[in-house]
């Protein structure tokens, strides 16, 4: 009679996969450590970059520095910032054991993203020549309709950066990561829904419209 | 660190899956070289039952090929039990019966459109100890009964034996798929055969010990499935099952999507009354409590409960889809950038790939041990859609099988 040489073999592999469980969860901590400080890291040289722009001004004094230099580094700045977010985002997505320090991260290019606003409201004052567009979305919703809305816009919002390079600045901000600056602003532009398109502080368009129709109110005076 | 439901539910998931195959591997590794042992019996009598239903083209080639058997004639008694055809095959059948003293024909008063009634009928019939199920369908290999016999003899708590499925001759495309599933099976079986947790004793044959299928009451007529229900009855009663890999029997196999779909879902069914009518054995009589029943029912509600989800998170993808392909139509703007196809895989993702290279080599690893033709499976591409996409069509199987059950619907 043939030796059957499995007695045991279900808590051996129990063992075993257990075991092999644990590496692949260790490697997916690992892994997406890496890219949490991949993120951090470029979110630390953007805040540098930021701060470098503003102390700039602050020592050499608004009027002395040319409008078209300005206007070119603060788009190319928040360009920067927002290939970064994608990217935030994209890690975001698959991550599944740092998304808090993940959400973290997104509060603060939100709050880099409301300084960076603050600045462009100032160097348009002073220089004009291209329109703001911020906007507001929710990060954490899960509703349907409100991602299918989300998702509609920010095609819609990127076709019109795209048409309308160097005079349309896209400024996308989370609304709902409990910032109590994001809130204020909100408040003061009386944004009440989200997603919502805040175009220079003054048009709010929260409905879907075509692309022709948003590019309309955006050039209109 | 707070994981969300559905991914702890993919975690889960994988790790089912994960521990299934790592056991099965080391099931074989511990026992790679018992993999094709037999042992050698003496040659006894045997009754091979033969139940047939409207098998006319098959039934002649079926008898000759039980005739071939290298197994002395004087020790055969082949027995063609008919479920009240309305072809041929009884006609068929008797001329066989006309030329060999060995073939009997019986016919069932009625039909009743089950395997279970007519085999019942065979066996109560049977002159041997020794009692041998085959399909009208099927081709045993020459060396079958001797390979098997020696199971039931060397061990008198084994009630049954069952040997190696394969598919005959596969030609079309869903063929060559069930090709591959049924070596995979026959090894998996033999696998479960060394934790004494073989389920069942498939229909194109099988050898069992006449006094131990009387004993516990024959086939289930009932049953949708009577080849699993009769190994669950035999366990449950202290009996053992065993599987004979050195041997093979060929199954014809469905030549079309609809045919294989309703088999599929008729196996569901005959699993789930398994399920039912042993619930009270969960964890009780051996390997049948321990590990086959929990083994089915888990599957079951894993295999529903994954579809469920799947089917919520297709569903809310597709309508968040077409609710943006709306509003972008009307808006004239991008439906699609290059940044929505770009991702970055998780941790879920690579132990999804992982797993799926691990059941690849599982696959593979199984058509090298049972030596499938390649001429049987055919080309990589088949090979890749039985892995990728025949595999994923049973939980829809489990969705209809269930539905026919609350139905009520327990057609053949």
């Amino acid at each position: 009679m043939v030796e059957y040489k499995s007695k045991h073999v279900f808590w051996q592999a129990l063992v075993f996969t257990v075991i092999i469980f644990a590496m692949g969860l260790i490697l997916g901590f690992y892994l997406e450590s890496s890219r949490t400080n991949e993120v951090e890291l470029r979110l630390l040289g953007s805040e540098v970059n930021l701060l470098d722009e503003q102390l700039r001004g602050e020592l050499t004094g608004n009027s002395n520095l040319s409008c078209g230099v300005s206007v070119q580094s603060t788009f190319a700045f928040a360009d920067k910032i927002y290939g970064e977010a994608l990217k935030l985002e994209e890690y975001d997505l698959s991550s599944k054991f740092t998304k808090e320090t993940l959400l973290s991260l997104h509060r603060r290019y939100d709050l880099l993203r409301v300084l960076l606003w603050t600045e462009t409201i100032k160097l348009k004052d002073r220089c004009g020549g291209f329109h703001t567009v911020v906007y507001f979305f929710d990060y954490l919703s899960d509703d349907i309709s409100v991602k299918a809305r989300e998702r509609f816009f920010s095609n819609l919002l990127t076709d019109i950066k795209e048409r309308n390079a160097g005079k349309v600045l896209l400024i996308p901000i989370a609304s709902d990561l409990d910032l109590a600056s994001i809130e204020l602003a909100m408040k003061s532009y009386n944004i009440v829904t989200s997603p919502s398109i805040l175009i220079d502080e003054e048009k709010i368009v929260n409905n879907v419209i075509t692309i022709e129709e948003l590019e309309k109110i955006i050039f209109s005076d | 660190m707070i994981l969300s439901f559905i991914d702890f539910v993919f975690f889960f998931y994988m790790f089912i899956g994960l521990y299934m195959t790592v056991l099965l591997l080391m099931v074989y590794f511990k026992n790679k070289s018992g993999m094709f042992y037999y042992p050698h019996g003496k040659i006894e009598p045997v009754s091979i039952i033969v139940s047939c239903y409207n098998e006319g083209d098959k039934i002649g080639r079926t008898i000759e090929s039980i005739l071939n058997l290298d197994y002395p004639k004087d020790k055969l008694e082949i027995i063609i039990v008919d479920d009240k055809s309305n072809d041929n095959s009884v006609e068929v059948a008797r001329k066989y019966a006309a030329k060999y003293n060995n073939v009997r024909v019986i016919v069932n008063k009625r039909n009743s459109g089950m395997a279970a009634e007519p085999t019942n009928i065979g066996i109560k019939a049977a002159m041997y100890d020794y009692v041998a199920v085959a399909d009208a369908d099927s081709t045993p290999e020459r060396d079958a009964l001797r390979k098997m016999i020696g199971f039931l003899q060397e061990d008198k708590k084994v009630g049954g034996v069952t040997c190696a499925v394969l598919a005959r001759q596969p030609r079309s495309f869903i063929q060559k798929l069930q090709a591959i599933e049924y070596a995979v099976i026959a090894w998996s079986r033999k696998l479960l055969d060394f934790v004494d947790a073989v389920y069942v004793t498939p229909g194109p044959f099988a050898l069992y010990r006449k006094k131990v299928l009387v004993d516990v009451g024959m086939f289930d007529t009932k049953n949708m499935t009577q080849d699993i229900e009769i190994v669950w009855r035999m366990l449950s009663h202290g009996y053992k099952v065993r599987m004979c890999l050195a041997t093979r029997v060929y199954s014809e196999t469905p030549n079309q999507f609809w045919r294989w779909f309703r088999q599929r879902v008729r196996w569901n069914i005959g699993g789930k009354q398994c399920i039912w009518k042993y619930k009270n054995l969960f964890f009780r009589k051996g390997m049948l409590g321990a590990f086959i029943i929990p083994f089915f029912t888990f599957s079951l509600f894993l295999g529903l409960f994954g579809l469920g989800i799947f089917s919520y998170l297709f569903a809310r993808r597709f309508i968040i889809g077409y609710i943006t392909t709306k509003y972008a139509l009307y808006a004239d703007s991008t439906l699609l950038r290059l940044q929505d196809l770009t991702f970055a895989p998780s941790i879920l993702n690579f132990f999804g790939a992982a797993l799926f290279f691990l059941g690849m080599f599982f696959t593979i690893f199984g058509l090298r041990t049972v030596k499938l033709q390649k001429s049987h499976w055919g080309n990589i591409f088949n090979f890749l859609f039985y892995s990728l996409v025949y595999l994923t069509i049973y939980p829809l199987l489990l969705v209809v099988s269930t539905y026919r059950i609350l139905r009520g619907d327990y057609k053949w």
